[in-house]
């Protein structure tokens, strides 16, 4: 079987007609070899779309399969220098040895808590109301 | 999912999803046929295979 990325008969047309077979043979091979090798990174998301879609299905289910772990580090007290939220939170992570982007820090609903985020440590919830602190690691899965 | 347009949103991303899932399928099988684009499409296929596994680990180490 001939393939249809083969050159057809094309020397004896008129060089317009050539040259639209020409493109036309190129397209093909474009469109296949863009699409295969094109074709992990489609079904990638092709197949994350779906889990996004449907969080039920129980495959795909993460959070029920977490497991929790809690540990607590002795951190000096913060001083009236570092004002902010964010200042607050970088002495925190310098104390801890961790470094990393901090995602956010939230509104705090009670006046002895603090809670930021930071990618390198996940979620983190400090207590300020003693002299050491209580810090959450993120579940490990 | 208890908006109309969340609702809609979602049904037309599950039928894209399947639909780039079957084309992609038969498209396979209709490049497979083609006995002197095998060799060459597979050398594609493993060099995107191979990009995109080299791209996630990359990105997670």
């Amino acid at each position: 079987m001939r393939s249809a990325t083969e050159p057809t008969a094309a020397s004896n047309r008129p060089a317009a007609s050539r040259l639209r077979v020409r493109l036309e043979r190129w397209n093909r091979k474009l469109h296949y070899y863009a699409g295969l090798f094109l074709l992990f990174f489609v079904w990638l998301f092709a197949v994350t779309g779906l889990v996004l879609n449907h969080p039920t299905w129980s495959f795909a289910e993460s959070w029920t399969k977490r497991t929790d772990t809690n540990s607590e580090r002795a951190i000096t007290a913060l001083g009236p220098e570092l004002r902010g939220d964010l200042a607050q939170a970088q002495e925190i992570m310098r104390q801890l040895g961790i470094e990393g982007e901090i995602l956010w820090t939230t509104t705090r609903t009670k006046a002895d808590q603090f809670d930021f985020s930071s990618p390198a440590a996940g979620p983190l919830l400090f207590h300020q109301g003693r002299f050491g602190a209580k810090s959450r690691h993120p579940p490990a899965y | 999912m208890n908006w109309f347009y969340m609702q809609a949103w979602r049904w037309l991303a599950d039928t894209t999803a399947y639909l780039i899932l079957f084309i992609s399928v038969s498209g396979i099988y209709l490049w497979y046929i083609l006995r002197a684009e095998r060799r060459v499409g597979f050398v594609l296929l493993f060099a995107g295979a191979l990009s995109l596994f080299g791209l996630a680990y990359a990105l997670s180490h």
